[in-house]
């Protein structure tokens, strides 16, 4: 009996003793993963507090002074107050433009049930396969013929259309709630667009903020329409302008940096604050549905 | 229920709506009608444009110019220049503004706006494919506005550069030739003259005398290397007569394997063999922009590098290096008494289907002559307008020996047919003297003969020729 007692003891010691091993390794690797992960973001820090005569000689994260004035010298180079209030209008305007539309469309697959309902589906996620390249020339003439080629409807226009994976994204959210909750709903009097505002959306909140971050990530990080759309400085976003560090005789990195540090701050407190329900989501959209 | 079902469908057929018009809309890229209205006619032969016979009234005329000039130091000088155009043709109403586009995707941009009609006037472009922006409309013809004489501003090869098919399609602008800069002292040290270094065998002597004298000394790593800086095997081709193509604009078929090229490579070997790959590529590694790059912290004694480097020594020397320039020495199968080199520039471009085309080729005269000596003076860079060198910054030492090599400059352009053939060059250039990995210098210049070819005639079958 009491060799049984120890035998066990020492049986649930030694499973203890694994799972703290395995919770080591794997803190180890994930730490390990976690470092290359953050490293080009501490080098960009490092790179932003160098001299210009520093940057390519020293080879430290380490400035030998750390040179903070060139976050001064970045914001002054370009018209940043400006471009960053044009880059958070468009990005403003398109969140609103992806949560209103992707919503609407994504409950519409989710809950009514129309003829050719998975075939037009299907047709909407078909777009994620079609290169943006492809589209460029054709699109940008389409823009061009209604005269919105120098303003900022082609940027944000395209966020109240709809985009394929935020759809799929939230119909799967969408198929998650019992369909109970809707008629019981329907018993008490509340209309569709009652069941939709006051019972759906706040359930698919998590999977609606992932939307929203993931729109805002794309909007403010977006780079190449807005050089083929906006032909006035006075429009230009915050990518443009930092684009403009870079020049056929190479780039300035410390300032490059600098800036760069800017215009990602926005984005990383947004994930930081978020993260929570990224992840939450993404593991809805990936398993569900 | 009712409300949100429509609101539902009006959403999906939007979608819909707007996927049918972007899927359906290659009629909005088919080619601009040419001056008769006939797009099918425009669409087969490159533009043709014809100066108006009288001047009308248009009322006030705005322009627009796109170059990938953004930066600090550039930025200044082409609003400088714009505010000049403005200042000079305030009275006729004309008015040009200046927009920065990021370098890498000015093309892009030109191309897509080309498309749909809403170009900008004037495009600052690479010179190295006018030939196939003319070709495919991209470009206009602006022969007919040109005023008589006017090609005498510039360097003639310079001129020739923007021309395709006897017509203009650009006017130049900024130009680069290419030489070796030197080290005084430490030529000095090793006692060679750099006007005597008249041959390849020269050159190499000499570096072997550098590299006895200076090796192990402060930073010294080795005296020449022809890869290194931006002057490459089209820098020692051209030395030797050479190149990739049988003519330097407008080429289009390939003559790699002929003697002058082969004895550009291998005499390249030359120094490969003489280095070996460790030194050669711990010497590409140890490389850096600014003041640490190889010539100015002193790991070599000469580099080759283009005439914008003359620029870069007066930012970042500082008075350390003492140097001196001189061409690339000719080549065993070079004509004439004295060495050439290689160039290339950028153009001022109207883009096909510009609108105001007579003041968007007065804006374009402008840049490539008065606003070129406004450029050429306050970024130290060299003009294809011949006046526009002469300048406060000729007391630049090796400035007026690059103004002289500029008469023994080739430009040379990409094949319309084989975009990438220098890429396949210098990928195979590479793969002798830089990655060491090819040994048979012959075989592996024939393969790349082959591939050109073939990808030129792979393109004419495309076009139909």
């Amino acid at each position: 009996m009491g060799n049984r007692v120890i035998h066990k003891a020492s049986l649930a010691e030694s499973k203890s003793f694994h799972e703290d091993m395995v919770g080591i390794i794997a803190t180890i690797i994930l730490a390990v993963g976690a470092i290359f992960m953050i490293f080009p973001l501490i080098w960009m820090i490092s790179t932003s507090l160098k001299e210009e005569q520093e940057v390519m000689i020293n080879t430290s994260l380490i400035p030998w002074n750390w040179y903070w004035k060139n976050y001064i010298i970045a914001w002054n180079a370009i018209p940043f107050g400006t471009y960053l209030r044009n880059s958070g209008f468009i990005t403003l305007m398109s969140l609103i433009g992806a949560i209103i539309s992707n919503s609407l469309v994504a409950y519409g697959f989710a809950n009514f049930k129309f003829k050719g309902r998975n075939i037009i589906f299907l047709c909407v996620l078909g777009t994620m396969m079609i290169p943006n390249m492809v589209m460029m020339i054709p699109t940008y003439v389409l823009f061009s013929k209604i005269n919105w080629v120098g303003t900022y409807l082609p940027l944000i226009v395209p966020a109240f259309t709809g985009g394929a994976y935020y759809i799929f994204l939230l119909r799967q959210g969408f198929m998650g709630i019992p369909r109970s909750y809707a008629e019981a709903a329907k018993i008490e009097g509340a209309g569709e667009l009652m069941i939709f505002t006051k019972i759906c959306i706040p359930l698919v909140r998590p999977i609606l903020t992932t939307v929203a971050v993931f729109e805002f990530n794309n909007k403010w990080n977006e780079y190449f329409n807005p050089m083929l759309y906006l032909n006035d400085e006075k429009l230009y976003t915050l990518q443009l302008g930092l684009r403009s560090f870079r020049g056929t005789a190479g780039v300035e990195w410390h300032k490059f940096m600098a800036a760069s540090l800017i215009v990602l701050l926005p984005s990383l407190v947004i994930y930081i604050f978020l993260q929570k329900y990224i992840i939450k989501s993404v593991a809805v959209g990936g398993i569900k549905g | 229920m009712k409300k949100i079902k429509s609101i539902i469908s009006l959403l999906l057929i939007m979608a819909f709506v707007m996927g049918s018009v972007i899927g359906c809309s290659n009629a909005g890229t088919k080619a601009p009608a040419d001056s008769t209205g006939n797009s099918e006619a425009a669409a087969t032969k490159a533009p043709e444009t014809k100066a108006p016979e009288g001047k009308e009234d248009k009322g006030p005329v705005s322009l627009r110019v796109w170059a990938h000039w953004g930066s600090e130091q550039r930025r200044p000088t082409i609003e400088k220049i714009i505010q000049s155009f403005n200042e000079k043709y305030a009275d006729q109403g004309i008015t040009a503004e200046y927009v920065y586009v990021p370098f890498n995707d000015i093309e892009t941009k030109m191309i897509a706006s080309i498309t749909a009609g809403n170009t900008a006037n004037v495009v600052i472009t690479g010179v190295e494919d006018l030939n196939a922006k003319a070709m495919r409309n991209q470009a206009t013809d602006i022969t007919g506005y040109i005023t008589g004489g006017f090609e005498e501003n510039f360097y003639p090869q310079f001129w020739d550069m923007v021309k395709w098919n006897d017509k203009v399609y650009s006017l130049p602008f900024v130009i680069e030739t290419h030489m070796v800069y030197y080290n005084k002292a430490m030529f000095a040290a090793a006692g060679i003259n750099a006007e005597e270094i008249k041959t390849w065998d020269d050159m190499i002597a000499a570096s072997k005398k550098l590299d006895e004298t200076l090796k192990g000394k402060d930073n010294y790593m080795l005296a020449f290397y022809p890869t290194l800086g931006n002057f490459g095997y089209n820098g020692i081709a051209a030395a030797n007569g050479g190149g990739i193509y049988d003519t330097a604009l407008n080429p289009s078929v390939p003559v790699l394997t002929n003697q002058a090229n082969l004895e550009a490579i291998e005499h390249m070997k030359v120094f490969a063999d003489m280095y070996g790959k460790d030194l050669v590529q711990s010497v590409i590694a140890s490389d850096a922009s600014g003041a640490q790059d190889l010539f100015l912290s002193g790991k070599v004694a000469m580099i080759g590098q283009s005439s914008a480097y003359l620029a870069t020594i007066e930012k970042y020397n500082g008075g350390n290096v003492d140097y001196g320039v001189f061409p690339y020495p000719a080549g065993p199968s070079a004509t004439g008494d004295h060495p050439y080199t290689w160039g290339d520039g950028f153009v001022a471009t109207v883009p096909y289907g510009a609108p105001n085309l007579e003041e968007s080729v007065l804006l374009a005269e402008f840049l490539s002559t008065e606003g070129a000596a406004i450029w050429g003076s306050e970024q130290k860079e060299f003009m294809a307008a011949k006046e526009a060198n002469n300048n406060a910054n000729s007391s630049i030492v090796g400035w007026d020996e690059v103004t002289k090599m500029m008469d023994y400059t080739i430009v040379t352009q990409d094949s319309i047919y084989a975009p990438n053939a220098e890429t396949n060059v210098k990928n195979a250039v590479d793969s002798i003297v830089v990655n060491f990995e090819a040994t048979d210098v012959k075989a592996t210049f024939e393969q790349v003969q082959q591939d050109i070819m073939k990808a030129i005639e792979d393109e004419k079958f495309i076009f139909g020729q």
